[in-house]
Order: structure tokens, then sequence, then C-alpha cells
């Protein structure tokens, strides 16, 4: 049986006094690619920012590798090994590629080593070749596709040990999509831990290991993938309250 | 006669462009980099010349046991010719007021920080720009620190020794242009830092800079401190050269120059600056003496007005034909620049 990497314990959290999460309680396993899937407006983004304490927690514990890590800021979060990469506005556009990996890979709190930067750039070249050839281009004028490639790979760099993807695949095509989804794939591959949040249930599905269904801020459903994989409705059901 | 009076323009001309250069390029830090618009540059700037204008009479007052009241005319006359007797002592009190400077101006940018960057970038430029106006209000009904509403005057050039004036006012201008190179040097040198790095993602968005784990606000605090210390050593440095420290002389006008300057220079780059300080000097000594050489008499409104009005089309223009300014942004020169260069062009 595989290590737990991070629980939730009876999260209750949302924005200013209103509550948008109920009661949330889930566990993640290390090196799974764990979906939490819903329909617009079952908490799926707010339980993202609650993990990075960018939303009022109300109650409850979130504990990553055995440290409670509930209240702590964002930027200390990142230096245990979890990662955010938000659905919007997830880059610098105003920064190259380049830049952009060295702004989230060198820190002023934990120092990390260049040889260990090109290292990490190869790993991150052979995921996104496109990153490749247009390094040192502004991110602005990338596509939303490569953009999107830009964020994750921003994440990959600083190897993290817990990456939580929330919708990327939300502005692309559906050819782009697999495509992203495919580079999810490879990075579980490198031992990452992976929480994706979705809405296109179908092409995650096909990638998930465990999956969790959000309805109106609550967890109604959840089971391994293979499961959901044969028996779809199960899912479609959930969203249409007939659990 | 015209040799000296050209070499004192031109002395003059390059210590109003380290003075612009200087107070730009710690504007460039703030909101070129770090997207921090700071409206009340004129404040962070007055502070340089307060603190001259505080300690140099006490410590002249105190030093020579001078009788006469600090405010008074004789008191300024005095001062000046000990000044010219004690070149020695003369020296060390511009450095030692550079110095109070550049520690009193980091002191307050760091405390102004905690309060305004809780704030949103407009209501951050609002907010220094009331500070700038108020703190020009209070010490001008503040009589015991500069003598309020009347100034202070007195306040010997560091060269003042020097009987020849032309050659002091070229040291002068060698000094300042030193400063405000060595702020540049210095200022390059961390913009093309990772701390570099780290002020552009903030600028670009908060948020996600935070979320790669950097402590934004601790950032930003330093960010405000370096650049008020920098905008209060030319402060310093203009009181020193006008030899006189007036409360009415830091209106908002510093502030937009230095916007006017950031703008048309380039915003993020710093070589943009110094073209833009340049030009505005060359445009503003310029223009003095055309207006006092052949337009005085013959435009149909007051000429102080002109400058205003050249100045204002010449941004309206920046903004609409050239918008990123002489020179736009680039890319920082940060390590690991060369080894991807490498990786990519053999792999490719």
């Amino acid at each position: 049986m595989s290590e737990t990497l991070l629980q939730v314990k009876n999260l209750y959290a949302g924005y200013g006094k209103s509550e948008i999460l109920h009661d949330i309680t889930l566990s993640l396993k290390k090196g799974d690619i764990s979906l939490i899937v819903g329909p617009n407006g079952s908490g799926k983004s707010t339980f993202a920012k609650a993990l990075f304490n960018l939303a009022t927690i109300f109650s409850g514990r979130i504990i990553f590798r055995e440290t409670d890590i509930t209240k702590m800021p964002p930027e200390d979060k990142v230096l245990h090994g979890i990662f955010l990469v938000p659905q919007i506005n997830n880059v610098f556009e105003n920064l190259t590629v380049k830049e952009n990996l060295e702004v989230a890979y060198y820190s002023t709190l934990k120092r990390r080593s260049k040889k260990d930067f090109e290292k990490n750039l190869e790993h991150i070249y052979t995921i996104f070749p496109d990153i490749k050839s247009r390094i040192n281009e502004k991110v602005k004028n990338l596509s939303g596709g490569q953009k999107q490639m830009v964020a994750i790979a921003r994440a990959l760099v600083v190897e993290p040990k817990l990456l939580i993807l929330d919708e990327p695949t939300s502005q692309l095509s559906p050819h782009l999509a697999k495509s992203i989804l495919n580079k999810i794939i490879d990075i579980k591959m490198l031992g990452t831990t992976v929480l994706l949040i979705e809405q296109n249930v179908k092409m995650a599905l096909s990638i998930a290991d465990y999956v969790y269904v959000f309805v109106s801020g609550r967890k109604v459903l959840e089971g391994e993938a293979e499961i959901f994989k044969t028996r779809p409705e199960m899912i479609e059901n959930a969203f249409f309250g007939k659990v | 006669m015209i040799y000296a009076d050209v070499v004192s323009l031109i002395a003059t001309s390059i210590t109003f462009f380290s003075i612009y250069f200087i107070l730009s390029l710690s504007l460039n830090l703030e909101y070129g980099f770090t997207g921090l618009p700071n409206f009340g540059k004129t404040f962070f700037f007055s502070l340089g010349a307060y603190v001259a204008g505080t300690l140099i009479p006490r410590v002249y007052q105190v030093l020579f046991n001078i009788q006469q009241n600090i405010c008074s005319a004789d008191a300024a006359t005095l001062r000046i010719q000990i000044a010219r007797e004690e070149p020695i002592l003369t020296f060390v009190l511009f450095l030692i007021s550079l110095a109070t400077s550049i520690i009193f101006g980091a002191f307050m940018g760091f405390i102004l920080s905690y309060p305004s960057l809780k704030l949103r970038e407009d209501y951050l430029a609002i907010s220094l720009l009331i500070i700038a106006e108020i703190s020009r209000v209070f010490i001008r009904t503040e009589p015991s620190l500069i003598c309020g509403n009347n100034g202070i005057g007195g306040i010997p050039n560091p060269f003042i020794w020097i009987n020849d004036p032309v050659v002091k006012e070229l040291l002068y201008a060698t000094m300042s242009v030193s400063i405000a190179m060595l702020s540049y040097m210095y200022i390059e040198r961390l913009v093309n830092s990772p701390y570099g790095r780290v002020l552009k993602s903030i600028r670009d968005d908060e948020l996600m800079s935070r979320l790669l784990g950097k402590l934004t606000h601790r950032v930003k605090g330093e960010v405000l401190a370096i650049a008020s210390a920098l905008s209060a050593v030319a402060g310093c440095l203009y009181a020193f050269f006008i030899g006189f420290v007036y409360p009415d002389d830091f209106i908002i006008i510093w502030t937009m120059y230095a916007w006017l300057i950031v703008l048309l220079g380039g915003l993020a780059n710093n070589k943009g600056v110094i073209i833009g300080s340049a030009l505005l000097v060359v445009i503003d000594r310029g223009l003095r003496i055309v207006i006092s050489s052949w337009l005085m008499y013959s435009i149909p409104f007051d000429i102080s007005y002109l400058r205003g009005i050249i100045f204002s089309l010449l941004l309206i223009a920046i903004l609409l034909f050239r918008p990123k300014g002489v020179f736009p942004e680039k890319p920082l020169k940060t390590i690991a620049e060369k080894t991807v260069k490498t990786m990519t062009t053999t792999d490719n």
C-alpha cells in the first residue's frame, strides 16, 4: 500500500464569511494522479486555493507528510514541495520563458545550484520540446497551449512533491488538451504526485488513478478511476444529484 | 567670458542631469521593475534636502558658536564664510549629509511601505501623492526644522573654498555624475540578478509570485527603501547645489519630471533613463536660453508656462506613438543564459 502524501480532514472553507466547501475529507497517495471533478461552482478551485491558504479556512486540517500546513503561508508551502498552477494568469507574460523558469527555481529561502537548474532544464525539454526553441521569447508571444506548458514546466523546475493543476485544459482545444494531459502522465513518471482539477471528465479520467467528485462544495463520490472508467454514468448521476 | 558662461552652463546641465537621473532611476526600480506607482517621489526627494537643511546649519551653530538666529541671513553668510575657510570640514559635512540622507530616506521608505503596500496600485499612487503634499505643508508651517515658509540658506557647496566659480561648478558636476553612475551600476547589478527577476514577477502578478515562494511584501518594502534612499541622495545633491532649502521647491513637478523621464526612456530599462534625463535637461536648459534670449517679449502668454506646455505635449506624444519609450524592456542578463543558449544551439 502506497504512502499518503496529503490528508485533508473535515475542511470547511470559503471567502470572507461565505462558506463554499463543507466537510471535505480526502487523502492523496504518493505517486498517484488524483482527479477532482465537478460542475461549475462545485468548489474545485476554492479547494485548490484553500490548500494554499488563499481562501478562508473556517475549520479542518491539512496535513502534508505529517506536517500540519493548514495555516502556513503560500510561500512556505512551496518550500515544503507543494506547487499550484492556477487556472488563469499563471505565467509572467512580460518575462521570457527562461526567466519564468528561473524565477521559480532560484529562491532566497532555499539555495539551489546552477548545475541542478541545467539538469532540470534537460528534463523539461524532454517533456516539453516546444519550449526549447522558444526559451528566450517573451511568454506573451506564445499560444495558449504553450503558455500552459510554460506554467507547468515552471512548476517542474523546482521538482515539487505535489503538483496541483487547476483546470489546465480549460481554455485549450481538444487536441491541445489531450497533449497537456499526456504531459501529466510524463510528470507522474518522474515521481511527482499530481492533484488534477478538471471539468473535462472523460479526458481527465483516462489518466487518473483516483477520482473525487465535488458537487455544491461537498465531496459526494470517490473511488478508483478504473471503476468510473467502466461506469462513467456514476459521475454523471453524481453531477445531477443522483448519488 | 562667453567661454566661462558656456562651461558653467554645461556644468549646471550635468549636475541637473545627475539629479534627474538618480531620481528617475529610483522610480524605474519602483515602477518599471516592481510595478509600484510611486507618485510621492517629491517627498522622498525632499527628505535629502531637508536633511541637509536641518543638519548643516545646526552643526555650524554648535561647532562655531554662532549666536545669530539660525534662520537669519547673517547666520547663513557666516556659514558660507566659515565653509570657505574650512575646506575639509565643508566636504566632510557634505559626506555626512549624504550618508544621513541615504539612511533617513531608506528608513522612511521602509516605514511607509508598511501601510502603503497593503493598498492596490492606484490607491498607493494617490496615498504617496498626498503624503508628499502634506509633508510640504507641514515643513512650510513648522519653523523649527528649516525655518518654515522662509526656508533656510547658507548650505555651502562642498567646493565653495575654490575661488574660481567655473572650476567649483565643474567639480560639483563631476562629483554628481560620479554618484549618478555609481547608482546606475548598483541598480543595474541589482536588477540583473535573480532579485531583478523576482521584482519583474511581482510586477506581472504578485499572487503568482507568492505561489512561487517569494516573500513579495518584504521585497516591495526593500525596493521602496532602496529607491527612497536614492531619491534622498538626489535631493541632497540638489540642496547643496542650490545652497538653499525652501519647502515650496518640493512641489509635484519633481514627481512629474521623474515619470516623464522614465516613460520617455523606457520602462524597466535603465539605459532609457539616461537618455530620458539627458533629453529633459537639454529641453529644459535649451528652453531657458531660448525663452530668455528670443521669446521673452514675442509670445502672447506668460512664458513660464511654455516649459510645462512642451513637457505635457511630449508626454502625450510618447504615450501615443512610443508607449514603450525609446528603449523598450529587454530580458535580464542573468546567469544560465549562456548555458541555455549553448543547449538550444547545439541541439537545433
